[in-house]
């Protein structure tokens, strides 16, 4: 499995001016930006970070780089492992590095005493992107790098429409979500607690999901 | 037997593999034929990448499904359209080998990969496909592996990169506890290589020799309609029609030398058994 995680490693850094653009990028949006706006930095790496977990299955396919990879004694599981383990670890890792940047930007523009009040909100971001994988990646594995990627970001249209008209409309949210979104303004520890839980729960699933899938996928 | 298929079958529309076949220990067993035969599925069927419909695949003595990750690393493998990814070098490769496999040999690997001419630091789709076929057989030889599994490994090569390639294979064969599959187009260079092989044609093996037997006994009989009216062509595998008459393909070569020697008689290569055995039609 570390072989298979050093090779995702080692093509990431193939890809480090660009990631060095996108940090510069959400550096200056979130200088520019008003208190409100600020957080987008972490909101943003913690995406685009995500966006190179899913990019690491197209280098595997590229050039029918899969027959290989699965002809290796690694295996099936511990490539669907690796997968997980390396982009669970890439994306926390994005994350400290978007809190670390929001930290410094906004106590550097506003004060420590304020960005401490919005500290709570930026694991969700990291549980929304966890969790998201967690839905994404059996589809990867079983439709390949592009047509897994399209209907993953298919999934997260419909899903941020639907937030979207939920806004717009003022219809009610479902009363479980309700009642979190609740949790979250009152004790949001226990909010986090329980999204972390879900987050655990959903990744754990996917993964035994993709063994599943890739247990019985040819190449 | 370090491989064993027995009576495999898989289906795809349009293809049926129906394949049976045996690479000894110590030995350099050759998968042959031409372009959509099956050498590739049965390839898959061996390195457990594809699932046969009935039949049994066993390598080192056990159901391929059963190997256990230790097994595997004893897998040396080249196959023709696929590698590590193109973006990575050979720099990348060896902290990623060392990982793989436990006998990784990281610094014959890299003196290896210099005494060829490979840059270190090129990026894998950047390097020539001479260079890159070297690359594929030195990170198969890389990790004292006990049977190769070589898919194409001299494709699209030139004489000279393709003897370099055989000469490493040769060199790989000297302990004498190793064995080699493989499968290529060249049949050429596998003459001075292996040890018997196997002719596959739409799915089936239709023939196996060893190569010895082959260069030995088999001949290619060139006659006129009149001779052909009076040969006995017991001894005859194939037939081939002809501008001048007949090609004939036998196993029998000296029964026609010593019985009719008038006939016009060739060596039997590889290259003309296998066209002999495919566009021939039996007798």
């Amino acid at each position: 499995m570390t072989g298979l995680i050093i090779k995702d490693w080692k093509l990431l850094k193939r890809q480090g001016r660009y990631y060095g653009i996108v940090v510069a990028l959400a550096c200056v949006l979130s200088l520019s930006g008003s208190q409100n706006f600020s957080s987008f930095i972490t909101t943003y790496l913690t995406f685009m970070i995500t966006m190179f977990a899913f990019s690491s299955f197209n280098y595997d396919d590229f050039d029918n780089g899969m027959l290989f990879l699965m002809a290796l004694p690694s295996g099936r599981h511990d490539y669907v492992k690796a997968k997980y383990v390396f982009s669970i670890l890439l994306i926390t890792g994005g994350w400290i590095l978007g809190v670390l940047l929001h930290l410094t930007l906004f106590t550097f523009r506003f004060s420590l005493a304020d960005y401490l009040e919005i500290l709570p909100s930026e694991p969700v971001y990291l549980l929304l992107c966890l969790i998201y994988i967690g839905f994404a990646f059996p589809l990867l594995m079983k439709y390949g790098a592009e047509k897994g990627r399209n209907l993953a970001f298919i999934g997260l249209g419909i899903l941020a429409a639907a937030v979207y008209l939920i806004a717009k409309t003022g219809v009610r949210l479902p009363a479980l979500l309700l009642t979190f979104d609740r949790l979250l303004q009152t004790s949001p520890l226990t909010a986090l607690v329980i999204l972390t839980a879900g987050c655990i729960l959903v990744l754990w699933i996917s993964c035994l999901l993709s063994m599943r899938i890739m247990e019985k996928k040819e190449f | 037997m370090l491989v064993k298929l027995t009576n495999v079958e898989k289906h795809y529309a349009g293809f049926r593999l129906n394949c049976s076949m045996k690479v000894p220990e110590g030995s350099v067993t050759a998968l042959l034929g031409p372009n959509g035969a099956g050498k590739s599925t049965t390839f898959k069927a061996i390195l457990g990448l594809i699932f046969p419909e009935a039949g049994a695949v066993e390598v080192f003595g056990k159901p391929v499904k059963q190997m256990t990750k230790e097994e595997k690393e004893k897998i040396g493998i080249v196959l023709s359209d696929s590698c590590f990814s193109g973006y990575l070098n050979i720099e990348d490769l060896t902290p990623i080998l060392r990982h793989l496999y436990s006998r990784f040999k990281k610094e014959e690997f890299l003196t290896r990969c210099k005494n060829f001419g490979l840059p270190l630091e090129k990026k894998i789709k950047e390097l020539s496909t001479g260079m890159a076929a070297k690359l594929k057989i030195l990170i198969a030889l890389s990790h004292d592996a006990k049977l190769l599994i070589l898919d194409e490994p001299t494709a699209g090569l030139d004489v000279l990169a393709r003897e370099e390639i055989l000469d490493m294979l040769r060199e790989y064969m000297i302990p004498g506890d190793r064995s080699i599959l493989i499968s290529s187009h060249i049949s050429s260079d596998l003459e001075g290589l292996c040890d018997d092989f196997y002719l596959i044609d739409r799915g089936t093996i239709v023939m196996h020799e060893e190569t010895d037997v082959l260069l030995g006994n088999y001949g290619l009989l060139k006659v006129t309609e009149e001779q052909y009216r009076t040969l006995d062509t017991g001894r005859i595998l194939r037939r081939k029609k002809e501008s001048f008459g007949y090609s004939l393909l036998t196993d029998q070569k000296q029964f026609y030398q010593e019985n009719m020697p008038g006939i016009t008689m060739e060596k039997g290569s590889i290259d003309e058994v296998i066209t002999m055995m495919i566009r021939g039609e039996e007798i």
